[in-house]
C-alpha cells in the first residue's frame, strides 16, 4: 500500500522533474531567444510565407489568389 | 505558378536533396510505408470501432437488438417447426452484450484508430521537423504491425469476456505487454529520431510530439504494472487508474493534436503562428498541469479529499493553456478564414482546434463539484468524451490525413465532392451527437438528483429520445468514415489524381520556381 503511495508519488514528481528538466534545457540551448526565427522555422523557399500549401482538388487557383489578395487588403469577403 | 502534370512516381527512390522543396519531398517519402501503414490499420480499426459504436448505441434505447443469435442447427433442427419461427429458438449470446461491445468499441476507437492514426501523423511530423528522412523505416513498419496485433488480441480477449473490467486498460496483460512493446519500439525510435535531428531551432510541434511518444510508454506500462500485473489495493486502485486514464487524454492525444495543428494551421495557410511566445507557454503549462488532473474523474469517489481537490485545482488552471493555444490559432487563422473554403486540411483542423477550446472549458468547468454532482455518470459525460476524442482530436487527425497521405502516395484526392461530403457528414454528425447527449445527460443528471423521481417511468424514458438521435447521428457519422476509407483506398492504390489541381508537393514545380 505504501509501496504503491511511493511509486504513484515518484511518478508524479518525476512527470513534474522531468517537464521542468527539459524546460531548462530548452532555455539553455537558446530556444527561448528568437521567436521569429522559430515560428519562421517551417517556410522556406519552397514553400515560402504567404503561399498556402493545400487546396481541394477542384478549386480554381488564380480565383482563389484573386480571393487572397482582396483579403490580405482588408477587402470583404467572400 | 503553372500547373504541373508531373508528379513523383510511386515508390522512386528519394531525390538528391537538391532544393527546400526536392529535400521535403524525399523526406515524406521516406515516411511513405510507415506512415501509410499506420493510417490504413487506424481506418480499418476506426470501421470496426464505428460498427461496435452503432451497436452499442442502439442496445442502449432496445436491449433487445442484437442479443441473441439463431440456435446452431443441430439443436434447431430437434425443437421442430414451432419452435423454429419462434423468439425460443434463439439463444443469448454473450460476445454479443452491452458491456463487451461498449468495452470493444472504447478500445478500437481509442487504441486502434485514434492512437494508430496520432502515431502516423506524428512519425510524420517528427521526420518534417527534424529535416531528416525516417531512420529506420521498416522498424517503424514493424511496430506498427506489432501494434495491431496486439489490438486484434485484445478486441477478440474482450468480446470472448476476458475484458480486465478497468476502464481504459482492458486489454488483458498478455495483449497490453504486445502493446507496451510495439509503443516502446516507437518512443525509442523517436528519441533516436530527435537525436539525429539538423541543428537549429525546435519548432513547438516538434515539443508537442516528442514529449507525447516519450510520455505514453511511460504511462502505459506504469499503469499496467499497478493495476495488472501487481495490483494496487482499494482507492489507490482507482486513484491509478485515473491517473492513466487522464493522462491518455491530456498528455497523448491532447499533445498530438495540438501539435499538428500547430504545424497545419501556419503551413496550410502560409502565415508563421501568430504568437510563437504564447505557444511555448502553451506546451509548457500543459506538461506542467496536466499529469495532476485524473482525480477530476472521481469526484465524490472515496478518496482522500486533498487529491480530488488539488486535481481540481489543475483542471482549472488548464485554462491557462487553453486559452493561450485558442488565442494563437484563432490569431493566426483571422483575415485568412476564407482559406476555410478552399483547403480541406484546414478546414478540418480549425474545426477540430476550435472544439479542443471548447471541450476543455466544457471540461474545467465540469471538474467544479457542484456541476459534476449533476453530470457524472450521466450522458453528459459520454458527450464530452465523444466532443474531446471526436469533435477535437478524430477531425484534426482527418485533416491531417488529407494533408499528408498525397505527399506520400505521389497523387491528389481523387474527388472533391467526396472529402465535402466527409467533412460535412463529420461536422453534423458530432454535433449532433453532443448536443443530444449534452442536453439528455442535463436532463437525466437533474431528474437523478431528486429523489422524488421515479427511475424507470420516468427518467429512463425521457431519456430514450436523445439515446435514439445519438444513434442517427452516429449513422451520420459512419457514412462519412466508410467515404474517407473508400477514397483513402483509391488513394494508396494510385487512383488519385494525377494531374490538374494543386500539386505542392511536386518538387519539380519547387524548382522551377525563381
Ligand atoms: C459512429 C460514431 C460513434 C458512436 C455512435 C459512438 C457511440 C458510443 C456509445 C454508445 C458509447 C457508450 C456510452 C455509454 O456507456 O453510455 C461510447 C463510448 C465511448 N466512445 Fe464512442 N461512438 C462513436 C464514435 C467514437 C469515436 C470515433 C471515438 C474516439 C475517437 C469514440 C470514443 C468513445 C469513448 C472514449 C467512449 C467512452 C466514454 C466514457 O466512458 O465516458 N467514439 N460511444
Ligand atoms: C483541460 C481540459 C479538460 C478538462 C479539465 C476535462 C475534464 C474532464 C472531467 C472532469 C471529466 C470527468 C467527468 C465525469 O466522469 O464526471 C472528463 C471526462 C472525459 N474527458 Fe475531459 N476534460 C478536458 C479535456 C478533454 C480533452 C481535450 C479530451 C479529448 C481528447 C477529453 C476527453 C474526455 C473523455 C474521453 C472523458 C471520459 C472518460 C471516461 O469516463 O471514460 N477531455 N473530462
Amino acid at each position: 500500500m505504501t509501496a504503491a503511495y511511493i511509486i504513484l508519488g515518484i511518478s508524479l514528481v518525476a512527470f513534474g522533474a522531468m517537464a521542468v528538466t527539459a524546460l531548462v534545457w530548452a532555455a539553455r540551448a537558446g530556444q527561448f531567444e528568437n521567436f521569429k526565427a522559430g515560428s519562421e522555422s517551417i517556410f522556406d523557399s519552397g514553400e515560402p510565407i504567404g503561399e498556402p500549401t493545400d487546396l481541394f482538388p477542384d478549386v480554381d487557383r488564380a480565383k482563389l489568389a484573386a480571393v487572397a489578395s482582396r483579403a490580405a487588403k482588408g477587402a470583404a469577403r467572400p | 505558378m503553372t500547373d504541373n502534370t508531373h508528379s513523383i512516381p510511386a515508390g522512386a527512390p528519394p531525390m538528391p536533396p537538391a532544393s527546400d522543396a526536392a529535400e521535403r519531398a524525399a523526406i515524406d517519402q521516406s515516411c511513405r510505408r510507415p506512415v501509410l501503414f499506420f493510417f490504413g490499420s487506424a481506418l480499418f480499426w476506426l470501421l470496426a470501432g464505428t460498427f461496435f459504436a452503432i451497436v452499442t448505441s442502439i442496445k442502449l434505447h432496445d436491449p433487445e437488438f442484437m442479443n441473441r443469435a439463431p440456435l446452431p442447427d443441430a439443436v434447431r433442427f430437434q425443437t421442430g417447426e414451432f419452435l423454429r419461427a419462434n423468439p425460443i429458438s434463439m439463444q443469448d449470446v454473450g460476445f454479443l452484450t452491452f458491456g463487451r461491445f461498449r468495452a470493444a468499441h472504447l478500445n478500437s476507437v481509442a487504441y486502434g484508430w485514434a492512437t494508430s492514426a496520432a502515431i502516423g501523423v506524428g512519425v510524420w511530423l517528427m521526420a518534417r521537423l527534424c529535416r531528416v528522412p525516417l531512420r529506420r523505416p521498416s522498424l517503424v513498419t514493424a511496430a506498427g504491425v506489432l501494434w495491431n496485433i496486439g489490438i486484434a488480441i485484445g478486441i477478440a480477449a474482450i468480446l470472448a469476456g476476458q475484458s480486465t473490467s478497468v476502464e481504459w486498460l482492458e486489454f488483458p496483460p498478455y495483449a497490453a505487454l504486445i502493446l507496451g512493446t510495439a509503443y516502446a519500439i516507437i518512443a525509442i525510435w523517436a528519441v533516436d529520431m530527435f537525436a539525429s535531428r539538423k541543428p537549429g531551432h525546435v519548432y513547438v510541434t516538434l515539443w508537442y510530439v516528442l514529449a507525447a511518444f516519450f510520455w505514453f510508454p511511460w504511462l502505459y506500462a506504469s499503469a499496467n504494472i499497478l493495476i495488472l500485473l501487481k495490483p494496487v489495493q482499494g482507492s489507490v486502485q482507482a486513484i491509478v487508474n485515473w491517473w492513466f486514464g487522464h493522462n491518455v487524454l491530456g498528455l497523448w492525444f491532447t499533445p498530438i493534436g495540438i501539435g499538428a495543428a500547430y504545424y497545419m494551421i501556419p503551413k496550410v495557410i502560409g502565415r508563421p503562428i501568430h504568437s510563437y511566445y504564447l505557444s511555448a507557454i502553451g506546451f509548457w503549462s500543459l506538461a506542467l498541469f496536466y499529469s495532476w488532473n485524473g482525480g477530476h474523474h472521481l469526484i465524490g469517489g472515496p478518496l482522500p479529499a486533498w487529491v480530488i481537490t488539488a486535481s481540481i485545482v489543475a483542471s482549472v488552471m488548464m485554462v491557462i493553456p487553453v486559452v493561450v493555444t485558442a488565442i494563437n490559432h484563432h490569431m493566426t487563422t483571422r483575415g485568412h478564414f476564407h482559406m476555410l473554403r478552399y483547403s480541406p486540411t484546414l478546414r478540418f483542423v480549425v474545426f477540430g482546434a476550435m472544439c479542443y477550446t471548447l471541450v476543455s472549458l466544457q471540461g474545467s468547468s465540469m471538474a467544479i463539484r457542484s456541476l459534476n454532482e449533476i453530470t457524472h455518470f450521466t450522458h453528459y459525460t459520454i458527450g464530452h468524451a465523444h466532443f474531446g476524442l471526436y469533435a477535437f482530436f478524430t477531425m484534426i487527425m482527418f485533416g491531417c490525413m488529407y494533408y499528408i497521405v498525397p505527399r506520400l502516395c505521389g497523387c491528389e484526392w481523387r474527388s472533391a465532392y467526396l472529402i465535402r461530403l466527409h467533412f460535412w457528414t463529420a461536422a453534423y454528425g458530432i454535433a449532433a451527437m453532443v448536443a443530444a447527449l449534452t442536453i439528455g445527460g442535463l436532463v437525466q443528471g437533474l431528474m437523478l438528483a431528486d429523489p422524488a423521481k421515479d427511475f424507470l417511468g420516468e427518467i429512463l424514458a425521457i431519456t430514450k429520445p436523445y439515446l435514439v438521435g445519438r444513434s442517427l447521428s452516429g449513422v451520420l457519422l459512419s457514412i462519412g468514415h466508410v467515404v474517407f476509407a473508400y477514397h483513402f483506398a483509391l488513394m494508396v492504390l494510385q487512383l488519385g489524381r494525377r494531374e490538374g489541381g494543386p500539386v505542392y508537393f511536386n518538387p519539380v514545380e519547387g524548382e522551377a520556381r525563381p
